[in-house]
């Protein structure tokens, strides 16, 4: 059975995305609220979506709401905040299995749904802001989360590589604050950053798996409800400006293993010549990067190049022992010089193209994967399947990408290092 | 060849497992309407199996620790100097491969042509070649693995928690070794651990998605070299009941302290292993689970923070932990009140509509797993090597029938706190 996708504005800027699947067991749904990015509401519409998804006024506690998901066999609802290139997406999803698979052919579908509108839009109050109790939780989880996020060494090197890469634009935006700021949040200004949110965020609503009819109109329904003004029209593409010369940063933290990360910089139009470029170079097991830099020169545990294409710039990261970085660095920009220079054969390029095809196609396996996969369509302003990008992939010819490479400049240099090798350096 | 169908008429699903002639077990599930195929071909070959004897040893020998994800490494390599990657990349296919404590699986997922990615998995596990230049090549990059591991404040945790709980299992000795350990390894060790271990009656094959049955069979009926019985024996140390330390803390760059808390028992076989796993799942919701009163306590009073949860770690006659991790600003305070918890439990017993809600999340996340092609190839595979005589579709039946009273009666064996340790890692100053 072929996949059906649809998307439909039923609303001023709420868009429903429905992906229909019949070979799924269980159903997948979002909702979430875009924004631009903004330093100052970004860690307030955060913790917004944590809160909304710890209760509601039918269920005002967590305990009660834990009971009533975990009763509906397990429902997962999940906060969403994240940032995707300079816009920040916030809200909720459920998964929930479907009717046809509960014990006694039990209908939870519209039980699991109307919980997860109920805390979009009927959120626990008191005195007309979020309960104190939970903020104040909240709160305090999201101080837990700006300590822990050291704890994570890639994570952590990759964000402070972004905040450099993208100095001075919205995508460089930590969107969980400092922990100062989590401190100082009030009930009320939470409040307030969430009836901002519903009122002129662009609504994303994405269905995937199958028999929508009963919770289609319930969703419909809670959207028409809805009091619209001064909508924003978020925009994805926001390529990232080249710096005028390449930034250097190096830092030192307690770690044993070196993250070096180098961002390169593009305004070409095509995101899927692109893709079959950084690909090529170094978004495989088989790649110009891990073959040669990783392989035959041993120079680093992990070195693989991601493309944004929403911020047109492409970062190589790798993990790396700290007397190896000048002499990795050099080698990393060889090998776009290589690329550049057409050194490369038929056959890599033809095994990059089959590697994303087999990452393209294999969205169509995965609930969460078909959303997303969808969800980037979107942002794009595009609806090709899996196997129509694929198509596209194909066509890439060898000249397009070594054009392709010529078009990349080379933006920002981040290295964390070891504090004890840079003391013994000194 | 001896062929069997596993059904399941309530998630109308099917898999078929086949005895092969060559001694392998292959399992395989078509999955109606998917488009991905993914395979993993597993050895029951772990970190924990470093003691061993066959025809061909000279007695029970002692091999480095590390050796089993070494040698994981080092099969990638082939003697015409082509690299499995390269071979992958002509399928389309994505590879990969790991080493736990007791098993080592080789892997692949792919879109199109999965009969020559089936066929390249086939070849190369079955093909090593160790020389010493490759071994020695090795040695730079596990030792950046390694390193890049300690430089996880969980794992590090984690590991020191094993070391903690454990006298003389080898479960607490680090799957990868260590930088020393792993200078030890030469081509000759690399070849005698192969050779034991990767006999096919030790090895399962796991395909599952966009496949054909016959298909499979006919290239394993091609590629599959038959191995005679090395009559392989592993030897373990007698572990005793009591742990290592009861506290053990470490420093490393982390932002808030982490916690783990481990409780040792005894590691049954079979059916009885399986049931075992299942309850002590049960037990741990039951214990500080989400839905329970004491994990919304601990996280209202700010002890712990959604970074947390549990988990069984065991493997079938080998050993049994149950682990509780987290994140918290005072694991000492989290960790008395969980046996304080443990206590009221033993007294006041399980709140049976929780105990009876918790059926229906494990009802509900069966259902949903069987939605990931991945996840069924690992399932099959890990049922397999976990126990003989039972398969995936049988614990939807074992959960609906343990019942509250089977999970009190287990508390003092799997919740024991004077067979339990924590482990804490905290910022260095």
């Amino acid at each position: 059975m072929p996949i059906a996708y649809k998307k439909s504005e039923i609303g001023e800027g709420i868009y429903l995305t429905e992906i229909t699947d019949e070979k799924y067991k269980s159903n997948y749904i979002t909702v979430t609220f875009a924004v631009p990015v903004d330093e100052k509401t970004a860690p307030l519409n955060s913790l917004v979506t944590d809160i909304l998804a710890s209760s509601n006024r039918k269920c005002p506690s967590m305990p009660q709401m834990t009971r009533n998901l975990a009763y509906l066999y397990g429902a997962v609802l999940s906060a969403r905040s994240r940032r995707v290139g300079d816009i920040q997406e916030n809200g909720l999803s459920i998964e929930y299995i479907s009717d046809e698979f509960t014990m006694n052919k039990e209908v939870i579908s519209v039980k699991a749904v109307q919980t997860m509108l109920d805390c979009l839009f009927d959120p626990q109050l008191e005195n007309g802001a979020f309960s104190e109790k939970y903020v104040s939780m909240r709160k305090k989880e999201l101080e837990d989360t700006i300590r822990a996020e050291i704890n994570d060494k890639f994570g952590y090197s990759m964000r402070r590589a972004r905040e450099i890469i993208y100095k001075g634009e919205p995508a460089c935006v930590n969107v969980l604050g400092t922990i100062e700021n989590a401190r100082a949040v009030t009930p009320q200004q939470l409040y307030d950053a969430y009836r901002k949110l519903i009122r002129s965020g662009q609504i994303n609503i994405t269905m995937c798996g199958k028999d929508f009819e009963a919770v289609k109109p319930v969703i419909i329904e809670a959207m028409g409800r809805l009091e619209r003004e001064n909508v924003v029209r978020v925009s994805y593409q926001n390529p990232s400006p080249v710096k005028s010369a390449p930034e250097r940063v190096s830092e030192t933290q307690d770690v044993n293993q070196s993250k070096m990360i180098m961002a390169f910089k593009s305004d070409h139009k095509d995101i899927y010549v692109a893709k079959v470029f950084a690909a090529l170079y170094g978004g495989t097991p088989f790649s110009k990067l891990f073959s040669n830099v990783r392989e035959k020169m041993s120079l680093c545990y992990y070195c693989s190049a991601l493309y944004a294409d929403l911020k047109g710039t492409m970062i190589v990261s790798s993990g790396i022992a700290r007397e190896n970085i000048e002499i990795a660095e050099k080698a990393i920009l060889d090998q776009l010089e290589a690329v550049r220079n057409g050194d490369f054969t038929d056959e890599e390029l033809e095994n990059a193209v089959t590697y994303l095809c087999t990452g393209f196609k294999s969205n169509n396996d995965s609930i969460y994967r078909m959303a997303e996969y969808y969800l980037a369509q979107n942002t794009r302003g595009t609806a090709y399947t899996p196997e129509q990008v694929c198509d596209i992939f194909r066509s890439v010819t060898r000249q397009q990408v070594i054009d392709c490479a010529k078009t990349f400049t080379y933006d920002t240099f981040y290295v964390m290092q070891s504090q004890q090798e840079v003391s013994e350096d000194e | 060849m001896n062929k069997q169908v596993i059904r399941s008429e309530l998630l109308g699903e099917q898999y078929t497992l086949v005895h092969h002639d060559s001694g392998l077990d292959i399992l395989m599930w078509k999955k109606e309407g998917f488009s991905t195929v993914e395979a993993l071909f597993g050895t029951k070959y772990g970190s924990i199996n470093n003691c061993f004897k066959t025809d061909d040893t000279d007695g029970f020998i002692r091999v480095p620790d590390g050796i089993a994800h070494y040698l994981e490494h080092k099969l990638f390599e082939s003697d015409d100097n082509s690299n499995v990657f390269e071979l992958y990349a002509r399928t389309g296919a994505a590879a990969n491969a790991f080493t736990a404590n007791d098993i080592t699986a080789y892997q692949f997922s792919c879109t199109d042509n999965y009969e020559q990615s089936l066929e390249i998995l086939l070849d190369f596990v079955q093909s090593p070649y160790f020389t010493k230049e490759n071994v020695e090549k090795e040695q730079g990059i596990i030792a950046q693995e390694i390193k890049m591991g300690d430089d996880s404040p969980t794992r590090k945790c984690f590991k020191n928690l094993l070391k903690a709980l454990y006298v003389n299992n080898p479960v607490r000795i680090d799957v990868a070794g260590t930088v020393e350990s792993i200078a030890k390894i030469t081509p000759e060790l690399l070849y005698t651990c192969y050779n034991a271990f990767y006999n096919l009656h030790n090895m399962t094959l796991s395909i599952a998605g966009n496949i054909d049955e016959q298909t499979v069979l006919d290239i394993c009926d091609k590629k599959l070299k038959p191995s005679r019985d090395i009559h392989l024996e592993t030897s373990f140390p007698d572990e005793p009941a009591q742990v290592n330390e009861k506290r053990v803390a470490a420093e490393s760059a982390v932002g808030i302290p982490v916690f783990c808390i481990g409780f040792k028992s005894d590691a049954p076989q079979g059916r009885e292993y399986f049931t075992k796993t299942v309850i002590a799942a049960m037990l741990l919701e039951q214990l500080v689970g989400q839905t329970s009163p004491l994990y919304n306590s601990l996280l209202e009073d700010g002890l712990i923070n959604p970074a947390f949860g549990t988990f069984v770690y065991a493997s079938p006659g080998r050993f049994f932990t149950c682990i509780i991790e987290g994140e918290s600003a005072d694991p000492d305070e989290v960790a008395r009140r969980i046996y304080a918890e443990i206590e009221r439990l033993k007294t006041q017993g399980i709140d049976r509509e929780l105990f009876e809600t918790d059926k229906r999340v494990r009802y509900g996340e069966k259902v949903s797993s069987i939605n990931d092609v991945k996840a069924c190839a690992d399932a099959m595979l890990y049922y397999s090597f976990d126990c003989e005589d039972m398969t995936l579709f049988d614990d939807l039946g074992m959960i609906a029938s343990i019942t509250a009273e089977d999970c009190e009666n287990m508390i003092d064996d799997i919740l024991s706190a004077d067979r339990s340790s924590i482990s804490i890692v905290t910022n260095k100053k």
